[in-house]
């Protein structure tokens, strides 16, 4: 059963594979997110099928590669081209992450080819606002942005990244996207592993009218000894599923997205994983009105 | 740009954790402020989008060179 009005919306990321499964089978999601970057080209087969696939379902478009909290500023030939696919797809939301990705080696502009972590300062929270104001005016458009799963910490950090995103959005008019594995991930990897507390802590910090969006995936158990990788290559875990309902109970019927980009499984499955968000809404929502 | 102060280029730690994983072979947590277990993961990270890079764009010679092309 799809979302009613009332109800949270849950999608999928959609990746190549999937594209005809989404339009040759029945609605079983409500939309779709898609990363921006891969449709980029100018015309060509990828782009077809997102605007076929537009005409059936709203579709998100996260972006990997802006690297918003970079010292560095975006170049404009990045943002004209996200500019010219939001104006062919109109999508309904629009994400970041709280990285930086830009950077110079050798006196050259250079893109570090990942999602680098920023450290949680005065002064980095006033580069990003500065770089969030700069697209969201060029665009157009509200940014929702993301927390990061990262595996190194910064000793300048002094605020907490909830805060941070925060205050962000109280200087932006930028909303939240909450990556309950990000925090999990980081949770393992820095925090001791108290999942449950680490989500607690963070969503408590996050003003009520703050996030627009949640993000749910799953990723492979570490060897022994070895950090924990963000690899979106699992089923979503218990204990995400259980920050999941957290993030319901204290934010409300938020937009939810599947998230699987690697060791891709059957459409079915990504489907299923979406009724189990759906399920676990529908609980929460009726236990809100009780 | 975005301007910073003197004080604030010198420190840049954007540019120090870039530094880090293009350059330094071996970061120990006293000398770059990072943990290498960390660094390792965004070395290996880049080397494997680089080689994935390689694989669509110039197929052949990414087959003909993948050997030496090894994970970190």
């Amino acid at each position: 059963m799809l979302a009613k009005n009332s109800d949270v919306m849950v999608g999928v990321g959609l990746r190549h594979p999937h594209f005809a499964d989404i339009l040759t089978q029945s609605k079983q999601v409500d939309f779709v997110e898609v990363h921006s970057e891969n449709f980029f080209g100018q015309g060509g087969a990828a782009l077809s099928m997102l605007t076929q696939v537009r005409d059936k379902y709203p579709v998100s478009l996260h972006s990997t590669s802006m690297g918003l909290g970079s010292v560095q500023n975006i170049p404009m030939s990045y943002l004209e081209r996200l500019k010219k696919l939001t104006q062919h797809i109109d999508p309904f939301l629009m994400s970041e992450h709280a990285c930086f990705t830009w950077g110079q080696q050798q006196g050259q502009l250079i893109h570090s080819g990942d999602l680098l972590p920023i450290a949680h300062t005065q002064h980095n929270l006033t580069v990003m606002c500065e770089q969030i104001d700069r697209v969201q005016s060029f665009l157009g458009r509200q940014l929702i942005i993301e927390n990061v799963s990262a595996y190194v910490q910064f000793a300048e950090s002094y605020l907490s990244e909830a805060e941070f995103l925060a205050q962000l959005c109280r200087r932006t008019g930028a909303k939240i996207l909450l990556d309950i594995n990000n925090i999990a991930v980081n949770s393992l990897n820095f925090e001791g592993g108290n999942i449950q507390q680490s989500v607690s802590d963070y969503i408590d910090e996050l003003p009520v009218d703050s996030v627009a969006q949640i993000h749910v995936a799953g990723c492979s158990a570490p060897l022994p000894g070895e950090l924990v990788i963000d690899d979106h290559a699992c089923p979503v875990s218990d204990n995400v599923w259980l920050g999941y309902e957290q993030a319901l109970t204290r934010f409300g019927a938020i937009p939810t997205l599947i998230e699987w980009d690697n060791e891709l499984p059957e459409w079915s499955v990504l489907v299923n994983e979406a009724n189990k968000a759906r399920d676990i809404a529908h609980a929460v929502s009726a236990r809100k009105n009780t | 740009m975005i301007e910073l102060s003197s004080s604030e280029h010198a420190d840049n730690e954007q540019q120090r954790l870039l530094d880090v994983i293009w350059h330094d072979e071996s970061p120990v947590r006293d000398k770059s402020g990072f943990e290498a277990q960390g660094i390792d993961i965004y070395r290996r990270n880049l080397l494997a989008n680089a080689q994935r890079a390689l694989s669509i764009s110039f197929p052949t010679v990414f087959q003909r060179f993948s050997n030496y092309l090894t994970v970190m």
